[in-house]
């Protein structure tokens, strides 16, 4: 229950934050916020795999850009619904992530990390000589998305602060669904699986078909963030799979603090509101500058924010502090 | 199908390609082996090398002081790197040294921007290893088979140390079983910082004469990570022998693949590694 | 299509009087007691913004900073030297950071005009983002040449190049001068490919043969295998051309000499610029004899040049000039021009009408916009030679003005703005 007020404060924010925008702030950062939630998202999805599930992937990009294409392919060839295009981005993704992921489970670790790599590398080549989609173009003119249901309610996206609602709305179910998950038998399998697999292999765990089923949906977690970010900005392109994506995730979530959903989110906007800044103010010198707060971050507290959070919490309450994992 | 030509040469650019391969993989296996991290940086020490072997032989005119002095400055400056950042995470998750070396490339490739500039720049070779040797009929460069010989020996001597001398047999029991090692009283940090030293070294090396035979840029050190990753992944982390063997399987697929699969070529690094880690999800190899 | 452009006059039309004289009127409600002739004077001392979403980081980022410094100098010279401010940003070659940094620029500095990002598919993106803004935007470099056809703007000037303003043009030249047998050789991607296909169709119309083709990939550091189909194409090429990017084409010239291709007598021609002054010097003796296209050299004897370049060596002494600071000095340039014609005031469909009109003799030499906003500059053929200690790109045949057609047929389609 101490974790609720902080909470309930941030949602607050959050919501009151397109009030301001225009007037008191620039509309800029809606726009800011809206890439925070679409990783906040994907970020999401890493975790349940990553945190909970103990692999390690290094081809969420393949995800997020699938999503990001399947969605704008809709937008664009099908139907302006917004729906539509998540749904078939949800669709397309996991069918994907169900190929990979059936590929992929049989290694672990660092093989895991290599194999996941070598198939994301495989789509981003791939994506960049398909005609079809644009090749290293990509598709721009995507037109703006609207909340059409049957007919009802159009209401276009393109004001940006119906689409920051929107975005914000997804990423908070996308949340309450991780919790969900997290908290179910499925979850504390996953953790289960994490900490000692073989014991979670004799306890009659169906281990195989757990990370499976944990990968795919990692991958449509990460399929919604990417539909999210492309119906956004209005274009895709190739970039969306490309590796530093995947890299940009695992960073976040260990800045943040893999296996608390909370940490890999907070990662997630600290590194792309940091960013923004830092790039604004030092153009040329910004990336030197973030490599250095990310040496400086890992060799203070290893464990990320929530190692920090629970260090502080645990001074608090005079209790001893948890090793990290 | 290609002539015998080809296939030759073929052949010799994928062994010339794989001994590089060797010195700048060898010590990224061998730090992976004894304490468990993927150093991420490990590219940055082959991009380093190269950098300061270009300012080496702008400055002095010798290919011979660049190729000797390089190294050794990227040594030092490794071991500084593994005293002050790497060594207080030992022992935790692998991904977080990951994470530390990860930020410190950042860090690398952005220092060499402020100091060198971005543009493209090559290391000169010495004039007499400049044009071609013919071998079994066919031209081969002169400058290409001194890598070749060159790398391959180090690469010789490298295997002959870890297998004979009493240092190696410390470094292979190390790589079966740190803490064995450890209750035998044998100093380990000092170990660890040895290999990590060597490696480093090794690496600058094969920056060096990379960076004579391609070029010299501020994005090198991802392609050399990038390749070195992939023939210790293929070959078994932790294995000499397996960053041999990963380093030929990626050699001889780099040179024929532009060959068999013309258009594909990008795909071929990512189709061999799929496929080899399909088959065996840990490597190849899984020995010291 | 070029007489249309040049015979356009400025139309007063009724309508657009009358917007201007409403707008005059709300302009003085506005101000309320002040005459509309402070008003006025207000607008023209006030801050010029210019936003700039360029590389800043990574291998690109030379580009960025050289282009940078080309508009600043031309600002310098201008009347506006005091008014100007410029907001820089990194699109870090990515399109999604390209369009959020725009978006900062336009929506939280609130900039006057843009100048766009360098790698073609930013350059598109950020285009059809300041199209829905109705924001001015030059690009110094961003030859895509979808934005010269159908996904051309308004609101977007290619003040540089495109991709096939300074590939194509090259090609009689090649087959007149260096022989008809040809090996065509492209990175693998879009840029590369595209540029292979327009020359092979190039050739063959001219009465050449393409005799092989390879597209090593994009970051191909080893030619090794690339090298051996060239010399085992029958019959053996006269010429190797294409496009290469900027430091796989460094390894590619070293190695074509190793294998002793250079030595045979086959010659090498890089389009889009390829054997810079910079790449020549780091690629050495191995480069010397090597062709090349683009529309600027620093060597170029014109006056419009030797002024830049002794104004540059006073701005930046230690500058070493070459395109890239040639191009942002035609795109600050433009802007200045742009400018004056709308009075001072950084009004964007004003600056529009007059830039398209813009005739000028630049570093380059004689340009002008196309009626699809894609500049038409003069192109030269360039050769690496050596003057005694220094390895140079000497433009050694001039190719006439090339630009890039948006009609059907053009490389990028059928532009309608």
């Amino acid at each position: 229950m101490r974790r609720a007020l902080p909470a309930a404060l941030v949602l607050l924010v959050l919501l009151a934050l397109p009030i301001g925008a225009g007037s008191l702030y620039s509309d800029f950062y809606l726009s800011l916020a809206i890439r925070v939630f679409a990783f906040v998202i994907l970020l999401l999805g890493f975790d349940l795999l990553a945190g909970y599930g103990g692999l390690i992937s290094f081809g969420h990009a393949m995800f997020f850009g699938t999503g990001a294409y399947a969605a704008a392919l809709t937008l664009k060839h099908l139907t302006p619904s917004v729906w539509a295009a998540l749904a078939v981005a949800v669709v397309v993704s996991a069918a994907l992530a169900l190929v990979v992921g059936f590929l992929s489970i049989r290694a672990r670790e660092i093989y895991f990390v290599f194999l996941t790599f070598a198939f994301a590398q495989f789509a981003y080549h791939a994506v960049n000589s398909w005609e079809w989609a644009g090749a290293a173009n990509g598709l721009p003119g995507i037109p703006p998305p609207s909340l059409w249901i049957a007919g009802r309610l159009p209401v276009d996206l393109d004001r940006r602060a119906v689409f920051y609602y929107f975005a914000l709305a997804l990423a908070g179910a996308a949340f309450l669904v991780a919790r969900r998950i997290v908290g179910s038998a499925f979850g504390r399998v996953l953790v289960g699986i994490r900490e000692n697999e073989e014991r979670a292999r004799f306890l009659g765990y169906d281990v195989t078909r757990c990370l499976r089923r944990a990968f795919l949906i990692s991958g449509v977690f990460a399929g919604v963030g990417g539909a999210v970010l492309a119906s956004f900005h209005g274009f895709v392109a190739p970039t969306f799979y490309h590796w530093s994506v995947s890299g940009e995730v695992l960073l976040m979530a260990l800045l943040g603090g893999m296996g608390t959903l909370v940490g890999p989110m907070a990662g997630a906007a600290f590194v792309i509101v940091l960013g923004d800044i830092l790039s604004s103010w030092l153009a040329e010198r910004w990336l030197l500058v973030m490599g250095l707060i990310y040496v400086a971050c890992v060799l203070f507290s290893p464990t990320g924010f929530a190692g920090i959070a629970r260090r502080l919490g645990a001074l608090r309450d005079a209790a001893p502090a948890e090793r990290a994992p | 199908m290609a002539s015998p030509e080809v296939l030759l040469t073929n052949l010799l650019y994928g062994l010339t390609i794989a001994s590089a391969l060797v010195l700048i993989s060898s010590g990224l296996s061998l730090i992976f082996g004894i304490v468990g991290v993927v150093n991420f940086a490990h590219g940055s020490f082959g991009m380093l090398g190269a950098y300061l072997g270009f300012s080496l032989v702008m400055a002095t005119g010798s290919f011979w002081a660049a190729l000797l002095l390089a190294p050794l400055i990227v040594t030092a400056g490794a071991i500084v790197m593994e005293r002050l950042t790497l060594r207080p995470l030992y022992g935790l998750n692998p991904l977080y040294q990951l994470f530390l070396t990860f930020a410190l490339s950042l860090v690398f490739s952005n220092l060499v921007l402020l100091v060198w500039g971005g543009d493209t720049v090559s290391i000169p070779t010495p004039s007499y290893l400049r044009g071609f040797v013919s071998i079994f009929g066919i031209a081969y460069p002169t400058f290409r088979l001194f890598v070749l010989v060159f790398s391959a020996c180090l690469a010789a001597a490298l295997w002959l140390f870890i297998g004979r001398s009493a240092w190696g047999a410390v470094l292979r029991a190390g790589l079966h079983n740190m803490e064995m090692v450890e209750a035998f009283g044998i100093n380990t940090r000092a170990l660890v910082t040895a290999v990590f030293a060597v490696g480093a070294g090794l690496a600058a090396v094969a920056g060096v004469v990379m960076g004579a035979m391609r070029s010299v840029n501020p994005e090198m050190d991802l392609d050399l990570i990038t390749s070195a990753l992939v023939v210790v992944v293929i070959g078994g982390l932790g294995s000499f022998r397996g960053a041999v063997i990963g380093s030929l399987i990626l050699g001889t697929a780099e040179s024929f693949g532009a060959q068999l699969l013309p258009g594909l070529a990008k795909f071929v690094v990512w189709i061999v590694m799929a496929a080899i880690l399909l088959w065996r999800p840990e490597g190849l190899v899984k020995d010291a | 299509m070029s007489q249309r452009d040049q015979s356009r006059p400025s139309p007063v039309t009724r309508r657009a009087f009358l917007k201007a004289a409403s707008g005059a009127t709300a302009a003085a409600a506005l101000t309320g007691p002040f005459p509309a002739s402070v008003n006025v004077a207000r607008a023209q001392s006030r801050e010029i913004k210019i936003g700039i979403v360029s590389a800043y980081s990574g291998v690109f980022s030379v580009i960025g900073k050289r282009s940078e410094l080309g508009i600043r100098l031309a600002f310098e010279k201008s009347k506006y030297r005091d008014r100007v401010k410029f907001f820089i940003e990194d699109s870090q070659v990515k399109p999604d950071v390209a369009v959020q940094k725009a978006q900062r620029l336009v929506e939280r500095e609130g900039v006057d005009v843009l100048v766009g990002p360098v790698a073609g598919h930013e350059a598109l993106a950020v285009s059809e983002y300041s199209k829905s803004k109705k924001k001015l935007m030059l690009l110094v470099y961003g030859g895509n040449v979808k934005i010269a056809g159908d996904s051309c703007s308004r609101y977007t000037f290619m003040v540089g190049h495109t991709i096939w303003s300074v590939s194509v043009p090259v090609v009689p030249w090649i087959l007149e001068t260096l022989g008809k047998d040809v090996f065509l050789m492209g990175s693998d991607y879009i840029t590369g490919k595209d540029i292979v296909r327009w020359m092979d169709e190039g050739i063959k119309k001219g009465g050449g043969r393409v005799v092989g083709t390879a597209f090593p990939p994009l970051g191909n550091a080893e030619f090794a295998p690339y090298i051996a189909q060239i010399k085992n194409a029958s019959p053996r090429p006269k010429v190797v051309t294409g496009f290469i990017g900027g430091s796989d084409l460094v390894a590619l010239a070293k190695q074509f000499d190793e294998f002793g291709l250079k030595r045979e007598g086959i010659a090498m021609v890089q389009t889009i610029g390829g054997f810079s002054d910079v790449q020549a010097r780091a690629i050495g003796e191995a480069g010397v004899g090597h062709y090349d296209i683009i529309h600027y050299s620093r060597w170029l004897s014109h006056k419009e040049n030797q002024d830049f370049l002794a104004d540059f060596k006073k701005f930046a002494p230690d500058e070493l000039v070459d395109d890239a600071h040639a191009l942002g000095y035609d795109v600050g340039t433009s802007i200045v021009y742009g400018l004056d014609a709308a009075g001072g005031v950084p009004d964007n469909e004003k600056m529009i009408d007059a830039i398209v009109e813009r005739r000028w003799v630049g570093p380059r030499g004689e340009s002008s916009f196309g009626p699809n906003h894609a500049i038409r500059h003069p192109t030269y053929v360039r050769q690496i030679q050596k003057v005694g200690n220094e390895y140079r790109s000497i433009p050694i045949k001039p190719l006439g003005i090339t630009g890039t057609p948006g009609d059907a047929a053009g490389p990028g389609g059928l532009c309608k703005l």
